[in-house]
């Protein structure tokens, strides 16, 4: 209880059913010590908890500080069902891992299982809005590898392995091997949305794998080459990537479909439907304007030649 | 009755000119019936068999084609390029509408079915030495010689029947300006239709028409009103792609004929070019995200542009 401050104190006066305490506290402490006698790695390295806005080095001392090989980026708002089990796999995913959680309108105690975990932790009053969250994260990210995951969903750190591993061997963009239920004659228009932007980008084998879904890598070339801020719309980040020549592919099938809870109070509030497809729009725009479809587009007169009888 | 009493005023007359009456007459008749609404005029055209049936009886005379109530001109275009045998009956079956005009539009190596072509009365052949960069630019020049309210493009290479292209040709009359068949469903699941198909539905996505699916311009047969080839104009008729984002862009009447299957005609790999160049119409001509708007990021937040009403200060969810 003791490592409860701040804004995470209204969350602790809000719960008052002991059950439910109970098990947030155990997940807490499963967060903070993960493996329990095997020694994870996050027992060994010192606890780095940042508060936002952070520096880029963020440890103790620079006598501690080393570059992390794995970054892993979590946004997390209200999420203490699972953020302590999500955490624990991350920094199982490599020795060197420095994991990120980006609290954004979180009210619920995630706060004290982030800082409890070791995580660096950034922190905003309000929700980001979707995607915004991975960009500030890799923003302050220092390791070669980023990860982004979703802190409602606990992927085991061998499958996660598969994406930073992807990286570790060249690729520089490493997607989730996701299409979406698609072996159906009407699909989604998500779906339909990722499947048109990489067919109209020149790569319809990538099929509807997209920055949109989670768990992807990236390189730390990448992140430069198309910029933190270009993450927080992820098809614009992915076409920028394809743009400037970089290596994407697609890594393994995780199917998020299923282990997506079911997001009933989004539904009522509004589909994110719009928002993808604007996303994809604005994509294309980019495209367009810095001249990507150059070598692709014969335009003029097509209707023009062979007219006359 | 119509026909026993044609018959009798036109003792002498030919087979032409019952059909120019009976199509007249069955247009009158369908137009008295249908004065409540368009709804009306496309269920009582059902009843055009059964109407020529009646007129056959009472004349006597065999009248072939259908009857359609069409209340304006109508003219059909299509291109044979390659597979000149199947033109023969393609054309028979377009011979069944009442059309004013068939436009025959010929590539490059086809001098002799030029000949075949002159024991057809309506048709209207155009022959291009050099050939047509694609199908859709060949129509589209085809379109040109045309002044008919209503355009048909067919399949030069695969025969549709006449009542279909008919039921085509209705909805245009009854004040659809783009009448188009149904290939959609003939591509099967979404993963196996392709490139081209993915990118035909998200244009009518973007643009405000998810129902309209893949079925887009290009995908003959379809039927494109006046008001419709003098919007999109036949230069950007050539591309499908184009022509489909114009007409959606400019409002007009678009609307899926269920029940007519596309031919199935190949598109040519110059297709995802032209969807290159139809988001580049559109996207310039309105906002970057083309009303779908961002408004719950705090774009800010990470040193990006505004969006959103609030300019992006401010995170709703």
């Amino acid at each position: 209880m003791r490592h409860r401050t701040g804004s995470d104190r209204f969350a602790r006066l809000k719960r008052v059913r002991t059950p439910v305490r109970r098990k947030r506290i155990r997940s807490a402490r499963r967060g903070g010590a993960p493996g329990g006698t095997r020694g994870a790695p996050a027992m060994r390295r010192p606890p780095t908890v940042v508060r936002a806005p952070t520096s880029r080095t963020g440890a103790d001392g620079e006598d501690a500080w080393r570059a992390p090989a794995v970054s892993v980026i979590i946004p997390v708002m209200n999420e203490k069902r699972t953020l302590g089990r999500v955490i624990r796999e991350a920094y199982r995913i490599h020795p060197n891992t420095e994991v990120i959680c980006v609290l954004n309108g979180s009210t619920d105690g995630s706060l004290a299982i982030a800082r409890a975990s070791g995580a660096r932790v950034l922190v905003y009053d309000r929700p980001l809005g979707h995607d915004v969250g991975r960009a500030v994260g890799a923003r302050a990210a220092s390791g070669d590898t980023l990860l982004f995951i979703d802190a409602d969903m606990v992927i085991p750190a061998a499958r996660l392995r598969t994406f930073t591993s992807a990286i570790e061997r060249g690729t520089d963009i490493a997607l989730n091997d996701y299409s979406g239920p698609r072996k159906r004659p009407v699909v989604h228009n998500v779906i339909l949305a990722k499947h048109a932007l990489n067919a109209l980008l020149g790569r319809p084998d990538l099929e509807g794998a997209s920055m949109t879904a989670v768990p992807h890598a990236i390189s730390r070339q990448a992140l430069a080459a198309i910029g933190a801020e270009a993450l927080a719309v992820p098809p614009l980040a992915m076409t920028k990537a394809l743009h400037a020549g970089l290596s994407v592919r697609r890594v393994r099938h995780i199917d998020v479909g299923t282990l997506n809870r079911p997001r009933t109070k989004r539904e009522r509030s509004g589909s994110l439907e719009p928002l993808i497809i604007g996303d994809h729009l604005e994509a294309i725009g980019w495209w367009l304007k810095s001249d990507g479809a150059a070598g692709q587009s014969p335009p003029g007169n097509v209707a023009g030649r062979g007219d006359g009888p | 009755m119509d026909g026993a009493a044609w018959r009798s005023a036109h003792p002498a007359g030919t087979v032409e000119a019952l059909r120019s009456y009976a199509q007249r007459t069955w247009t009158e008749k369908a137009c008295r019936h249908s004065a409540a609404g368009p709804g009306n005029l496309l269920r009582f055209s059902r009843y055009g068999a059964a109407y020529a049936e009646g007129i056959r009886r009472g004349s006597g005379l065999e009248l072939h084609g259908e009857l359609l109530p069409l209340r304006r001109s109508a003219s059909a275009v299509l291109y044979a390029e390659g597979n000149e045998s199947r033109l023969p009956s393609v054309l028979s079956e377009l011979e069944r509408l009442p059309l004013q005009e068939i436009v025959v539009v010929l590539g490059a190596g086809a001098e002799r079915t030029l000949e075949t072509l002159l024991s057809y009365p309506r048709v209207v052949a155009v022959h291009s030495p050099a050939g047509y960069v694609s199908p859709h630019a060949a129509r589209a020049a085809g379109a040109r010689l045309t002044g008919a309210d209503a355009v048909l493009f067919a399949d030069g290479a695969k025969p549709c029947s006449a009542k279909l292209l008919g039921a085509l040709l209705v909805h245009a009359d009854a004040g659809t300006d783009v009448v188009l068949s149904d290939r959609t469903t003939q591509e099967g699941a979404f993963n196996r239709r392709g490139a081209e198909s993915w990118l035909r539905e998200f244009l009518n996505v973007s643009l405000g028409r998810p129902d309209l699916r893949a079925d887009a311009i290009g995908g003959v047969p379809f039927v494109l009103s006046r008001r419709a080839i003098d919007a999109i104009g036949t230069e950007a008729l050539g591309i499908p792609a184009r022509a489909q984002a114009a007409a959606l862009v400019q409002g007009l009447r678009i609307s899926v004929c269920g029940t007519v299957p596309g031919s199935g005609e190949r598109e040519p790999a110059s297709a995802g070019s032209g969807h290159i160049e139809a988001w580049r119409d559109c996207l310039s001509m309105r906002d970057a995200r083309l009303g779908f708007p961002d408004s719950k990021r705090n774009r800010q937040a990470i040193g990006g542009e505004a969006h959103g009403e609030d300019g992006g200060r401010l995170a709703r969810l």
